[in-house]
């Protein structure tokens, strides 16, 4: 019974081979469009995160719980050597980075302001991250335990610092004493946010580390990179076994959680999307669906007449309406897939929008991705859609009287 | 006991323009193997009777029966299975299911009925020569003549093996020669199977083949002539 209710739907969804195929036709470019813009966005997404990992974020973070909520700079990461071993014996970790950071003042003739001065390995830093900062002046620091700083382009204009300029910078020690020291501006870095620009400047490790009278080889943090970023939460429960227990390590997306979430927000503003698209298409096919059940009145009025139950011609016009919008399913997919995996290894160039994009770290070129995670959801929700669109169609030719049917001219 | 009773059939069809009585206190008996004609003039009320009988409709007063089964109490849902199981039905026209062959087409009230599929294609088949229609087995309806098509119809009726088949006006859309052969086969079937036939038309060379004529005037049976 089932194979013949499907072959009538079928042939059924043909009495009108225009019609249909229009309706199946805006179904496929319909689907085409969602997962086209979700392979998109995706790519675009993908690319942010990538860059803000490579740049600035690392793929996770070592620190300690203290330092975490309170920032102590007292609360130093233990047994440096140790976690630092550990670290190095892992075959999964290709480089990691310590650092200290402290606030401060910075003075700069009748100027002053409060910093935040990060006291970096610069080899190391190098190894993690492809540029901490974009210096556009000077150059980066080059000394593990010199006087050299860089500084943002918005502090330096505020302060009006030049390159080679000589600035204090205050600190309290970890013992509460107050210590004042002397640094030469080597280089200006630019491109980020203004805030962050204003918030943050780069000193050797080694001297902040003795300005802060903390032992010589000591971090607040190690921020590190991973050979396989899919495999992170693994190589970090390792890691953690591997290390003192006061030690805590967080992933990228517990570090930058907006970065983390816009994934899964994006995921869910696209199943919206072509959640609202489907609806569209849907209302198409209901509304395909009421003229057939029109047109073909006499001929239902008839199958009741001649003892077609309820049920079955319940199933053949909900099974029609189920084809009507499946039918395009695998040509809307096909469509998206191919045109995601053409793109995906040509990039789409974004060169009119340049400016803004890279405005928010998005790249000139975006290079969309397939989503195939994405097809049976979409399959799923069509197939949902479509057979609540198919209740109302179904329920008029149910509510047909076949005398009455039979006697429309 | 006759195959079908009706006893004080009343059906009126009230409308803006004022009531109508259709079937006006019909009371009548068919037997088992009866070839039937109901005839009158236009509008006298022969397809209401017809859809009365064959539980499309249901009327206003009076009881039907048919074989043991009172049809006028049952459920809406009962008698779409009383229908499938006991009556085979022929229209005038758009009897047919367009997207399905002749074969199928007879087939498919066998399916309905949850016949074997070996069983109804054979059974189809059979019923298709029997009409003289096996050479067209494949064809749509769209690829049939009219006579050919109420012939296909008439093995779609007799394919549920029901009480009697019942046929509103079945010859009033087909040429004379095609209403020849249509009324041969029906007859051949009423002779040789003993099917019976009620069925309705005011075609004088089809109310010559009929053994039986119900004259209605007004709803009213005015002569119920044995011939
Ligand atoms: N749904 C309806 N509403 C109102 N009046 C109706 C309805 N159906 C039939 N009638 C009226 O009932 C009467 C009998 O109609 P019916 O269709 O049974 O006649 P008929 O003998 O089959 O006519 P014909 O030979 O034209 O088919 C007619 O006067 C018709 O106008
Ligand atoms: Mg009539």
């Amino acid at each position: 019974m089932m194979r013949n209710t499907l072959s009538m739907a079928w042939r059924n969804i043909w009495r009108s081979p225009w019609r249909s195929s229009v309706v199946i036709i805006a179904m496929a470019l319909g689907i085409w469009a969602g997962i086209f813009t979700i392979g998109l966005t995706q790519g675009m997404n993908t690319a942010r995160t990538d860059s803000a990992l490579n740049d600035y974020i690392g793929h996770g973070r070592i620190s300690t719980e203290t330092y975490m909520v309170n920032g102590d700079i007292a609360a130093y990461i233990p047994q440096y050597q140790e976690v630092t071993a550990s670290l190095e014996a892992s075959d999964q970790v290709s480089a990691w980075a310590p650092r200290l950071i402290t606030s401060s003042m910075i003075q700069s003739g009748s100027k002053s302001t409060a910093v935040m001065v990060m006291g970096v390995d610069p080899e190391r830093e190098g190894l993690v991250f492809s540029s901490a900062v974009n210096v556009v002046e000077g150059h980066f620091l080059t000394d593990p335990s010199g006087d050299e700083l860089v500084i943002g382009q918005s502090l330096a204009d505020k302060l009006d610092v030049m390159l080679d300029d000589r600035i204090v910078l205050t600190f309290q020690d970890q013992t509460g004493n107050i210590y004042a020291g002397l640094f030469w501006v080597t280089g200006i870095y630019d491109g980020v946010s203004n805030m962050v620009e204003e918030a943050n400047l780069y000193v050797s490790i080694g001297t902040l580390s003795e300005a802060l009278a903390l032992p010589s080889s000591s971090a607040h943090e190690i921020r590190y990179r991973v050979t396989d970023l899919a495999e992170l939460d693994a190589t970090q429960a390792k890691l953690t076994a591997s290390m003192p227990a006061v030690v805590q390590l967080d992933g990228w997306k517990r570090i930058n959680p907006e970065l983390g979430m816009a994934d899964d927000i994006m995921a869910q503003a696209m199943l919206i999307f072509i959640t609202i698209i489907l609806l569209a298409m849907s209302f198409g096919i209901l509304n395909t669906m009421l003229m057939a059940i029109l047109e073909r009145q006499r001929e239902l009025g008839m199958l009741m007449a001649i003892g077609m139950n309820k049920s079955r011609l319940f199933a053949l016009i909900v099974t029609e309406t189920l084809l009507l919008s499946l039918a395009g399913l695998p040509l809307g997919i096909a469509l998206g897939h191919v045109s995601l995996t053409l793109t995906a290894k040509t990039g789409i160039s974004m060169a009119s929008v340049e400016q803004g994009m890279a405005e928010y770290g998005i790249a000139s070129t975006i290079y969309p991705v397939t989503v195939p995670e994405y097809y049976l959801t979409i399959a799923a929700l069509v197939f949902v859609l479509s057979f609540l669109f198919s209740l109302y169609p179904a329920r008029k030719a149910l509510k047909l009287n076949p005398v009455e049917s039979m006697r429309v001219l | 006991m006759s195959l079908i009773q009706l006893n004080d059939v009343l059906k009126i069809y009230t409308s803006k323009a004022g009531d109508v009585t259709a079937v006006d206190h019909v009371s009548l008996s068919i037997e088992a193997g009866e070839f039937t004609a109901i005839v009158g003039p236009s509008g006298c009320g022969k397809t209401t009777l017809l859809n009365a009988i064959g539980g499309l409709d249901r009327p206003d007063k009076g009881s039907i029966r048919i074989g043991n089964s009172d049809i006028t109490g049952m459920s809406d849902k009962a008698l779409i299975d009383f229908r499938l199981n006991n009556i085979g039905f022929v229209f005038q026209a758009y009897n047919l299911i367009p997207v399905l062959t002749a074969m199928e087409n007879t087939a498919f009230i066998m399916e309905l009925q949850g016949v074997k599929k070996t069983e109804r294609l054979q059974r189809a088949m059979d019923l298709l020569s029997a009409v003289g229609i096996d050479g067209k087995a494949n064809n749509r309806p769209n690829q049939l003549s009219g006579g050919q098509q109420q012939r296909v119809a008439v093995a779609r009726a007799l394919a549920s093996h029901p009480q009697f088949i019942l046929a509103d006006e079945p010859t009033a859309n087909l040429d004379s020669s095609s209403t020849g052969q249509l009324l041969d086969i029906m007859a051949k079937l009423n002779a040789d199977e003993g099917m019976t036939f009620l069925f309705s038309t005011h075609d004088q060379r089809v109310i010559d083949r009929a053994r039986r004529v119900i004259t209605l005037e007004d709803g009213k049976v005015i002569s119920d002539v044995h011939v």
